[in-house]
């Protein structure tokens, strides 16, 4: 079943996309020629979109739980499986956000993220296999769904940046979407602080030590520190500090080079680097 | 109100209060935080090992080799000027936290972040300062009292004696891992009897043949002497354009066999994914008595005095003697508390304090 679940979240997902582009697209063109409102039409195309995203959704919790059922351990272990986590990460950080904002292309972003994570993840070999005695723990399951929910957050701002310098940077309004971007990015840094500390309490239960400055370690360290940046410097103010109206193209700066540097943890670090967490 | 000193304090700034100033600015912390992951960055490129000049100028050119050595790039992490940076960063964090002069409900989050910095250095610091870490390594029947560490051989207090070491495989999942020639990666196939797969693009194939849990071989005849693991073998048969081939393969001695006849077939290996490996030891006091008897697994630890076993490794060979990481950190309910303190401090700042500010703000 976990197959076929994996594969109908894809199809879901890229019918998704289309219906997500064309009202983004609609939207704008009707945006560009005065219509500051959308009639009912459109709104219900919207909701049928997000329909179909939540199907996706779905789906995705489907393809996790026959993952569980299928390979008799909690579906943790692995790079498709850690990609399954932050496919559904991304999606429910979406859902959170799309709560609060209104963007045209939010729900076509969210797509094509979801989207790019499942091709990713089509690359590696699905085969479950048993789990190394280092990760028989229970710490794996909370360790591993927080990483990966932070990197969904991460990968979502990332996203937010690529839109945000692409179409909305001269149609909406700046200030809303750095809100937005700041929220996704610090709620990604709380959850990469509680990912990398129940690692460190892991790692102090297998291997007696909490901090070993294995690669893996240190480059999470790494990108906890470039968001850390950022956080601090938006806190800085007057002449010394970014002005207001630069806010949003700190945060696509920032959104861009701490996703790469989250990417350069998930899978540089993995096989780039000899590391203990040369598994995941 | 402000004090009558602190009043005066813009006129007449000494070097404290300017060091002070300097500690608790946001651009300090911005810069620290940089430099450390600059830092963080070099240390995961440049192999930690033991300095060897020769060896460095090899790998990295002759310039770049001896800036190596004179940083200490090779044990980045425990040079004075890394520990330095880390000690600043604290530094930096705790002025910033006490710095504010009231504590209010709606700023306190930020001031228990940066606390938790000082704890978790504190910690570290105790480890530093008091901590040992070391390995003993025990044979089955064998009593130990001392642990071997950097600086020579330590007491353990109490004794222990491995009892039995005990291996446990996944029989059921036992796997054929297949490197083809130039590929550093292995692909992984499931070791199912008579289940042939495709391996290369040119259509070879691989097919295990049998299973034999007790590998045994009489002259030529070859057959199990029992229906335990003892060693786990499989045939297997390479069918290719080539031709064919057939080799045995050891789970217990993965060497054996694996390479073929001609530099262009695959190295095969096959194995049995261990489920669990486990000591199980008697701990004796020094006349001894026997206290307890206890069984130590990666991720479950066991307490002897005032150090705790962990199960680090084994003998893959012989699987008789275990190899266990002996600490004793003194630091560790500090850094804890430094765990727990930051993430909810930053839940506290971000979800929170907007809360708590708007409704301050709401009352003015």
């Amino acid at each position: 079943m976990y197959e076929q679940f994996w594969r109908l979240s894809f199809i879901v997902f890229a019918a998704a996309l289309p219906l997500s582009a064309a009202h983004a697209i609609i939207r704008q063109a009707r945006r560009r020629t005065g219509g500051a409102h959308d009639p009912a039409w459109l709104v219900w195309f919207r909701r049928l979109a997000n329909l179909v995203i939540a199907a996706g959704f779905a789906a995705l919790t489907a393809t996790i739980i026959a993952r569980w059922n299928e390979a008799g351990y909690p579906p943790f272990s692995n790079m498709p499986e850690s990609l399954m986590w932050m496919a559904w990460g991304l999606c429910a950080v979406y859902f959170v956000a799309r709560c609060f904002v209104d963007f045209s292309g939010l729900e076509a972003g969210a797509c094509v993220g979801v989207l790019a994570v499942l091709a990713v993840s089509g690359l590696f070999d699905h085969a479950p296999r048993p789990l190394m005695p280092a990760l028989q723990s229970n710490w794996l399951i909370f360790h591993v769904l927080t990483c990966m929910i932070s990197y969904g957050a991460f990968f979502a701002a990332f996203l937010m940046a690529l839109l945000w310098l692409a179409f909305w940077r001269r149609r909406e309004s700046g200030k809303v979407v750095d809100a937005l971007s700041y929220h996704t990015m610090a709620f990604g840094f709380l959850l990469l602080t509680v990912g990398i500390i129940s690692g460190s309490v892991w790692a102090r239960q297998a291997w007696g030590r909490y901090w070993g400055w294995d690669p893996k370690e240190t480059w999470s360290l790494i990108t906890w520190f470039v968001y850390g940046i950022y956080l601090h410097y938006r806190l800085l103010g007057g002449s010394r500090g970014p002005r207001q109206e630069r806010l949003p193209m700190l945060n696509a700066l920032f959104a861009v080079l701490g996703f790469a540097v989250t990417l350069f943890t998930y899978f540089g670090v993995s096989y780039l680097l000899p590391s203990l967490h040369s598994y995941s | 109100m402000s004090t009558p000193a602190e009043q005066a304090e813009p006129k007449a700034a000494s070097p404290l209060s300017r060091a002070l100033k300097l500690l608790r600015s946001v651009r300090f912390a911005i810069v620290l935080m940089a430099l450390i992951a600059a830092a963080c960055i070099v240390g995961t490129l440049v192999k930690q090992e033991p300095y060897d000049p020769a060896k460095a100028i090899a790998h990295y050119g002759r310039a770049l080799g001896l800036l190596v050595g004179l940083l200490g790039l090779h044990q980045l992490y425990h040079t004075w000027w890394f520990i330095a940076l880390l000690g600043l960063f604290a530094l930096s964090t705790t002025v910033c936290a006490l710095s504010r002069r009231r504590l209010r409900l709606h700023t306190v989050g930020s001031s228990v972040v940066h606390l938790s910095v000082l704890f978790i250095v504190a910690g570290a610091i105790v480890r530093g300062a008091v901590g040992v870490e070391g390995v003993v390594t025990i044979t089955e029947g064998q009593t130990v009292e001392e642990f071997d560490t950097d600086q020579g051989k330590l007491p353990l207090g109490l004794r222990v004696r491995l009892d039995d070491f005990r291996v446990t495989r996944r029989a059921d999942k036992a796997e054929v891992i297949v490197f083809l020639p130039g590929e550093e990666r292995g692909r992984v196939y499931p070791a199912a009897v008579g289940k042939p797969v495709t391996i290369r693009p040119d259509g070879t194939t691989l097919e295990v043949l049998q299973y034999l849990p007790h590998f045994m071989m009489d002259g030529s005849r070859v057959y199990s002497a029992s229906d335990e693991p003892v060693n786990p073998a499989i045939q297997v048969k390479l069918s290719g354009p080539g031709g064919e081939s057939k080799r045995w393969l050891f789970a217990r001695f993965p060497d054996v066999h694996s390479r073929g006849a001609s530099e262009n077939d695959p190295i095969l290996r096959y194995q049995q994914p261990v489920r669990t490996f486990e000591s199980h030891l008697t701990v004796l006091d020094p006349s001894g008595a026997e206290l307890r008897r206890a069984v130590v697994l990666v991720n479950s630890p066991l307490r002897v005095g005032r150090y705790t076993l962990y199960q680090l490794s084994y003998d893959q060979q012989t699987e008789q003697s275990s190899t266990l990481e002996v600490v004793y950190d003194p630091g560790v309910p500090i850094v804890f508390i430094g765990f727990l303190l930051m993430p909810l401090g930053i839940a506290y700042v971000f979800y929170i304090q907007p809360i708590l500010r708007r409704r301050t703000v709401g009352h003015v």
